[in-house]
């Protein structure tokens, strides 16, 4: 018997009872679109996580006062002061002393209402510096950004997001206008391109002043971060070594703050992320599971059913291979069928949800499909193989006289 | 060419053993044609199934055509099963999903013939017994008689050299079944087929050329 007809002998004696393998491969499809579609799920959230990330560019470091992670060996020792906040005397020095970064910026952030003439809105206040636009990639759509010398002034001036322009000047020209923010009057000098989200923030949601004007506008000189760009990707690992050393030094040899890269952070959430789509992949596979138990009961009631037929082709000169090709074939197709039936679900799940979820693309991978429909034919034959081992070892004598 | 030589065929059942065949001594030549009689329970299933290598004896040998089939493997034993001995039953044992040609194939199937061959053989097959105008009917749109006659198709598709028949009239009314004798004849006539039949009617035993008559696993008549 050749393969050929094995499987045309299997495809006959499915579709000699087409509810009862329908509704067999059904288990299977259920199973097969789950891991398609959990797993293009999780991999497109994973894709559009990183994307924002990024964004950002992979050359920034970013410096966070306090210490989450330690790493032994900087426990406060009593009698030397821990300072535990960033400062802008940090930034200078790493401004001056850092030969590994081309850029370094800091952030000093807080809510407040702006407000020109009858007009106000909610803002974020970001202090920083000249360097901001060039480190982030975003660039004023009118007027200017801060500059180096109304930077290190520290001069009431303020550079506007997008939105901020659009609620308080209604798309009229505003530079030289004066808004207040808190107690303080600003000039405008700017007015940001439209960005979104970067940073964890909506970039144009922001109202942008000198760092040293944000100190006195806060009343603090306490940083919420500094973001350092390095020269060159490969430069990345020295011009953290190079900060952690100049801050370090300006803290009293106190590492209380941590220093985090892009890539660190990348991986951190590609770990996550690919746990996700494992764990996801796992119960969607458990399903996958369920479903060969029913091909395995389905099988093994169809065996009962068939005694005769099995006897029958014992008398005629099946060896026992012949029949557990058979049935192992059957078990394989019902599985097989379904697994492809059920990644075309999958796939067109995906598309539908996509076009439910705006921003969002779901990411159909080759190796999901070939691992799910693998993964099903396995199934059918995995579960399969007792069936039809039963099967095989039929007696054709008793078989034959089976009622 | 059969003969068997002090074939024994023993049971136990919880250490409580029976003897289903005794000391059985018998030679059948090619191109016989037998009749085998006995009341239920006799060993004449049992003689049979040895005869047709489904069964292995427990003691004694079994030599068909020369080779000495008692020894030999369950595959081998597949395999002389589908090449020299053909199976009429008295339940017809056709598949109901498949139509005639198909069912008639089977044999084939396990012989490693090509589609096209195997299809061309079933037909004739079928046209020998009389059903060249049933090709592609289902076993259940076609009477007991028509069905068995598929079933004698099945048994000589494979050109055996025996035909074995466990009541294959048993199952049907007196006309059909005096076909289905008529047709066992005239494969034996024709083409020397050697046919080996069971059965309980002793008008149908005396058509054949000798009755075996078997008797708590003896034999009590061989002429």
């Amino acid at each position: 018997m050749n393969s050929l007809t094995y499987i045309f002998t299997a495809f006959e004696a499915l579709l000699s009872n087409k509810m009862r393998s329908a509704l067999t491969m059904l288990g299977v499809i259920i199973g097969v679109a789950a891991v398609i579609l959990l797993v293009s799920m999780a991999v497109g959230a994973k894709q559009y996580i990183l994307e924002k990330f990024t964004g950002l560019g992979t050359n920034l470091i970013i410096i966070q006062p306090g210490k989450i992670q330690t790493k032994g060996g900087n426990f406060p020792v009593a009698g030397i002061a821990s300072t535990h906040k960033l400062t802008l005397s940090d930034v200078r020095a790493l401004q001056r002393e850092s030969t590994y970064a081309d850029g370094v910026f800091p952030m000093l952030l807080g809510a407040l209402i702006v407000k020109y003439h009858d007009a106000h809105a909610d803002t974020t206040v970001l202090g920083t510096n000249e360097q901001f636009t060039r480190i982030i990639n975003i660039e004023p759509q009118i007027g200017g950004f801060i500059s180096k010398e109304q930077s290190d002034a520290g001069r009431n001036i303020c550079v506007l997001g997008y939105n901020i322009w659009k609620v308080l000047f209604a798309n009229k020209n505003p530079l030289g206008k004066i808004v207040k923010l808190g107690n303080f009057y600003f000039r405008v000098i700017g007015v940001m391109e439209k960005k979104g989200q970067s940073l964890g923030f909506d970039m144009d949601d922001l109202v942008y002043i000198p760092a040293k004007a944000s100190e006195k506008l806060f009343n603090t000189d306490s940083l919420f971060g500094i973001r350092v760009r390095a020269r060159s990707k490969d430069a990345v690992d020295d011009a953290v070594k190079q900060s952690i050393e100049i801050l370090k030094r300006q803290h009293n040899n106190n590492e209380d703050f941590t220093v985090i890269t892009q890539d660190s952070m990348l991986s951190t959430v590609d770990t996550i992320m690919n746990m996700m789509t494992v764990i996801l992949g796992g119960i969607a596979a458990i399903s996958l599971l369920v479903g060969g138990i029913g091909i395995m009961n389905i099988m093994l009631v169809s065996i009962k059913e068939r005694t005769r037929e099995i006897g029958l082709r014992k008398a005629v000169g099946a060896t026992h291979r012949d029949i557990l090709i058979q049935f192992l074939i059957e078990s394989a197709t019902l599985s097989s069928t379904g697994g492809v039936i059920g990644i075309l679900i999958g796939i067109a799940g995906g598309f539908m949800i996509q076009s439910m979820i705006s921003g969002f693309h779901i990411s159909i991978t080759l190796w999901s499909v070939l691992v799910a429909f693998f993964f099903s034919a396995f199934v059918g034959i995995f579960f399969g193989v007792y069936p039809a081992y039963k099967a095989a070892q039929l007696d054709p004598i008793e078989s034959l006289r089976y009622e | 060419m059969i003969e068997m030589q002090s074939v024994w065929k023993v049971y136990s059942m919880d250490s409580i053993e029976v003897a289903a065949l005794r000391d059985i001594n018998v030679r059948i030549e090619k191109g016989e044609y037998i009749s085998i009689m006995g009341p239920s329970g006799s060993g004449k299933s049992t003689l049979m199934n040895i005869i047709g290598c489904l069964d292995r004896p427990t003691r004694g040998k079994y030599i068909l055509n020369g080779k000495q089939v008692s020894d030999y493997s369950d595959k081998e034993l597949a395999h002389i099963r589908n090449k020299q001995i053909g199976f009429v039953f008295q339940m017809f044992n056709l598949l109901p999903r498949y139509n005639a040609v198909k069912n008639v194939s089977i044999p084939l199937l396990y012989a490693g013939i090509e589609s096209a061959e195997m299809e061309r053989r079933a037909k004739e097959s079928l046209i020998n017994v009389g059903l060249g105008d049933r090709m592609f009917h289902r076993p259940s749109q076609l009477s007991g008689g028509q069905q068995q006659r598929i079933a004698i198709a099945r048994a000589i598709v494979n050109e055996p050299d025996i035909i074995l028949a466990d009541e294959p009239t048993g199952n049907l009314d007196t006309k059909s079944g005096k076909e289905i004798i008529s047709i066992f004849k005239n494969l034996n006539e024709q083409m020397k087929v050697t046919i080996i039949l069971i059965t309980h009617d002793p008008f149908i035993a005396q058509q054949a050329n000798r009755v075996i008559k078997i008797l708590d696993g003896s034999i009590v008549r061989n002429s």
